[in-house]
């Protein structure tokens, strides 16, 4: 991999830049107290860093196939990884592992003790 | 490139970390998650510097997995191996549309829990 090539060094940016990100989600997710924190640690700089790396793979490829499926990836981790954070979230507060004197406003005991207006 | 497997070797590190001590189950789920996530991260950076695409097709079934494992933990191990929280769960449950399917799957973890305590 030569700088010469301005499409190389964009990819070497862009992966270096998902790594760092990469990195700060595994620093996040050690330090951070409890699982509604550790689950923001770990969803959005660790999807945002893949989707850089998935980019500079795709800078990196000749055929139009490959970068569909590198595309395909991408967008399937943007699709699941919400709704896999939101059971476990649900699970998390269902389950009584978090901290209440984190939270700011807490928007479904609210909605949960109005029976009028459930949770949706 | 090689300081970006370093640090995604070093980030990999810190969610296995994660993942051997974490407290509940579900720190466990977001660390596998993370954890999948890297891996691909790894994939998508040996595609970029061999510029080989036969590791393409591990993303999508990595990515699905990921999802997989992280759901079926939240919803069917999390609620088990807390002792003593079974009333928080069972009072929103009732509460809480769109849950209907695995209400039914979910009775023997709440069985279980009920005799315990």
């Amino acid at each position: 991999m030569t700088w010469s090539n301005p499409a190389d060094a964009a990819a070497a940016v862009c992966m270096l830049t998902g790594a760092v990100l990469c990195l700060l989600a595994g620093i996040g997710l050690l330090r951070l107290p409890d699982v509604l924190s550790r689950m923001h640690a770990g969803t959005k700089p660790q999807t945002f860093g893949l989707l850089l790396i998935l980019l500079g793979a795709g800078l990196r490829l000749p055929g139009g196939t490959d970068m569909g499926m590198v595309l395909l990836a991408g967008l399937f981790q943007l699709l699941t990884v919400p709704v896999a954070a939101h059971m476990v979230g649900r699970a998390a507060y269902r389950s009584g592992r978090m901290d209440r004197e984190h939270l700011v406003v807490d928007e479904l005991g609210q909605a949960s003790r109005r029976p009028s207006s459930g949770p949706g | 490139m090689s300081v970006v497997i370093a640090l995604l070797l070093a980030s990999g590190a810190l969610v296995t970390v994660r993942l051997a001590r974490g407290p509940s189950m579900l720190d466990r789920a977001v660390a596998l998650d993370a954890l999948v996530a890297v891996v691909m991260a790894g994939i998508g950076v040996l595609t970029a510097v061999r510029q080989i695409p036969y590791f393409l097709p591990a993303l999508l079934v990595l990515s699905f997995l990921g999802f997989t494992g992280s759901v079926s933990i939240a919803r069917f191990l999390a609620l088990r191996d807390e002792a003593g929280s079974e009333d928080a769960d069972e009072g929103e449950s009732t509460q809480v549309p769109g849950e209907g399917g695995g209400r039914g799957r979910r009775n023997p973890g709440t069985n279980e829990q009920g005799s315990g305590g």
